[in-house]
């Protein structure tokens, strides 16, 4: 997976613009089918964030612009860029929300747990530092994902994972799947996520219903 | 919070697994993927490699532009600029003197052995470099 590259970069370990150009020349087809792929799954996760803003193109401006520097004597252009797509994301999901955005009753996210205790979302969400209207969406975009796996056994267990709460290793051995089979389980559901437009929040409501 | 309620981290830790799969497949496995949502790969990469060529030709472009006019822009502030040149001759080597108190540079010169015709030019010069105080700054 993609290292930060946060940390100040010294100058003579800072890729020029001319490496940059080199390195966007040296980037094969599937390289930038990677990217797109990559920073379009970031958009959906921001959903309302994301729209109208290009996150792979402002990760490129931002090193161009020398904000962010790319340490080529660490890591690859495409780690470099991945890195840089994810602390943008970071950044734009912990914007404020638009003050013309619809308003939340913080009662549509009370949970009930096994006991039947009801959550108290408002004081969860001030320890959490969470955007309740957020926190709504990304529950939304859960349950189209869980939609969309809800006829393949094993992948259903890999969400129930992730659902609860675990790492990748605690669902392998929760489920007793070898790394070769979570992995294959797990581009099944790159595919079919893709297939569905997940990667693409525009796309959502016209594939997953 | 609990885990069950953070939706966030949930969505996260699976996206962040398809990411890990996606970075770590080969490029045939890459292309089977494209394929499968009929993505040209080819068209794909030319058009995006070309909008990220040109933004950064663009974008040196502008460097480039913005340097030439702040080039252009600080010679016509110093062809604008009025130098308060003293009216004779033995005025400005007084000035001349007085400046080479407080500098290295020009330390050597000796003002009293050069063409008076060379004075006003000097002056100038010692002014544009900032060795000379401005007017309104003399004591």
């Amino acid at each position: 997976m993609a290292k930060s590259t946060a940390g100040k970069v010294p100058e003579e370990r800072a890729a020029t613009a001319a490496e940059v150009e080199a390195a966007i020349a040296a980037l094969s087809d599937a390289d930038w089918y990677r990217l797109r792929d990559f920073a379009e799954r970031r958009a959906f996760l921001l959903n309302e964030k994301a729209r109208g803003r290009d996150l792979l193109g402002e990760a490129f401006e931002r090193l161009l612009r020398g904000s962010r520097k790319w340490d080529k004597t660490k890591i690859g252009f495409l780690t470099f860029l991945y890195g840089a797509m994810r602390s943008i994301a970071y950044s734009w999901l912990k914007e404020k929300v638009s003050p013309t955005e619809a308003p939340l009753s913080a009662s549509s996210l009370v949970v009930e747990n096994e006991e039947g205790k009801l959550s108290d979302p408002v004081a969860d969400f001030a320890r959490a530092t969470v955007d309740a209207s957020q926190l709504l969406v990304y529950r939304e975009s859960l349950e189209q994902i869980d939609a969309l796996f809800v006829h393949d056994e094993e992948e259903r267990m890999v969400i129930e994972g992730f659902r609860d709460g675990l790492e990748p290793p605690a669902i392998r051995d929760l489920w007793g799947f070898s790394q070769p089979k979570y992995n294959a389980i797990i581009i099944r559901m790159r595919r079919k996520m893709r297939r569905a437009g997940i990667a693409d929040p525009r796309e959502v409501s016209r594939h997953v219903q | 919070m609990s885990n069950k309620d953070r939706y966030d981290r949930q969505l996260d830790g699976l996206l962040n697994e398809i990411d890990r799969s996606a970075v770590e497949a080969s490029d045939a496995e890459i292309l089977e993927d494209a394929k499968l949502v009929g993505v040209d790969v080819e068209a794909n990469a030319k058009q995006m490699r070309q909008r990220f060529l040109e933004t950064a030709r663009a974008f040196h472009k502008r460097k480039f532009i913005q340097a030439k006019q702040a080039y252009a822009n600080e010679v016509k502030d110093l062809q604008d600029r009025v130098f308060q040149i003293p009216a004779s001759p033995v005025q400005q080597r007084a000035l001349l003197q007085q400046a080479q108190k407080t500098m290295a540079v020009g330390a050597f010169r000796d003002f009293e052995g050069m063409p008076d015709s060379d004075l006003p030019g000097l002056i100038e010069e010692l002014y544009a470099l900032g060795l000379l105080p401005p007017e309104d700054e003399k004591e």
